[in-house]
């Protein structure tokens, strides 16, 4: 079973779709351009990134428990790519969630609509 | 946990002979090349993108919802972590951390990549958006 694969999709994505579904519609247009924004710039660096780590030898992956589901970009496993581009708009929506949960009282623009 | 019967048991093809199975620790062992702490030079250049960042965002972040943040990430990747490592998601090269481990993980791990991430993502977008508003104001 591929699991580094499936655990990731548990903790990163479904959560980033189910926090995705209540705060989208209540955030404001500036807020989810600057989501999308860095959405981008995130998946371009740790992209980049990931190969650097890499080349510099800095991690490795083994399949000797778990298999890899065998897709590679220029020979790195999709699944540090699940990992990466998951963890930012995670980071992202963890963050609107608290801010709207607790409401920064210095802050002079709201992140709602 | 890796199946490891005996001292030492390689792994993946292409790393056939770095990755060995550590039956004590229940985890990989992975060295190679001369040691030197990659892990902390390599984020030293994004210490010098966030900080500007934050000096110009940090009236308008959310102190309060960025701690919440990062506290989560760190209590989920540590578990979260714990498991990959054991399974061998990923094995990181000895020669090229700190050395000291909690639980196994990198004690770079959670001390710095587990806030540090966040923190950065966070202020970026805060950064973004501040950008945004400002290039639609008359």
């Amino acid at each position: 079973m591929p699991l580094y694969f499936i655990t990731y999709i548990i903790l990163f994505w479904i959560p980033v779709f189910i926090l995705a579904g209540f705060l989208w519609k209540g955030m404001d247009e500036a807020t989810r351009k600057a989501f999308w924004i860095t959405v981008a710039i995130m998946s371009g660096l740790t992209f980049a990134m990931e190969y650097v780590y890499i080349w510099l030898d800095v991690w490795t992956f083994t399949q000797s428990v778990d298999p890899l589901i065998g897709i590679r970009i220029w020979g790195v496993p999709i699944e540090e790519f699940e990992f990466w581009f998951g963890a930012s708009p995670l980071f992202m929506l963890l963050y609107l969630a608290f801010d709207r949960c607790w409401p920064n009282s210095v802050k002079k623009e709201s992140t709602h609509a | 946990m890796p199946e490891s019967d005996g001292e030492e048991k390689t792994t993946d093809k292409k790393d056939e002979e770095l990755v060995t199975g550590n039956s004590e620790t229940s985890q990989f062992d992975f060295r190679k090349g001369k040691w030197w702490p990659a892990t902390i030079i390599l984020v030293i250049p994004f210490v010098f993108i966030v900080l500007p960042l934050y000096r110009a965002i940090r009236h308008e972040m959310n102190g309060r919802a960025t701690l919440a943040t990062i506290l989560l990430f760190e209590a989920v990747m540590l578990f979260a972590e714990h498991f990959s490592l054991g399974r061998g998601h990923w094995v990181w090269n000895d020669s090229r951390i700190l050395g000291w481990r909690i639980w196994g993980i990198p004690i770079e791990e959670p001390l710095l990549y587990y806030w540090f991430g966040p923190f950065l993502v966070i202020t970026i977008m805060l950064a973004v958006r501040r950008a945004v508003r400002d290039r639609r104001k008359p």
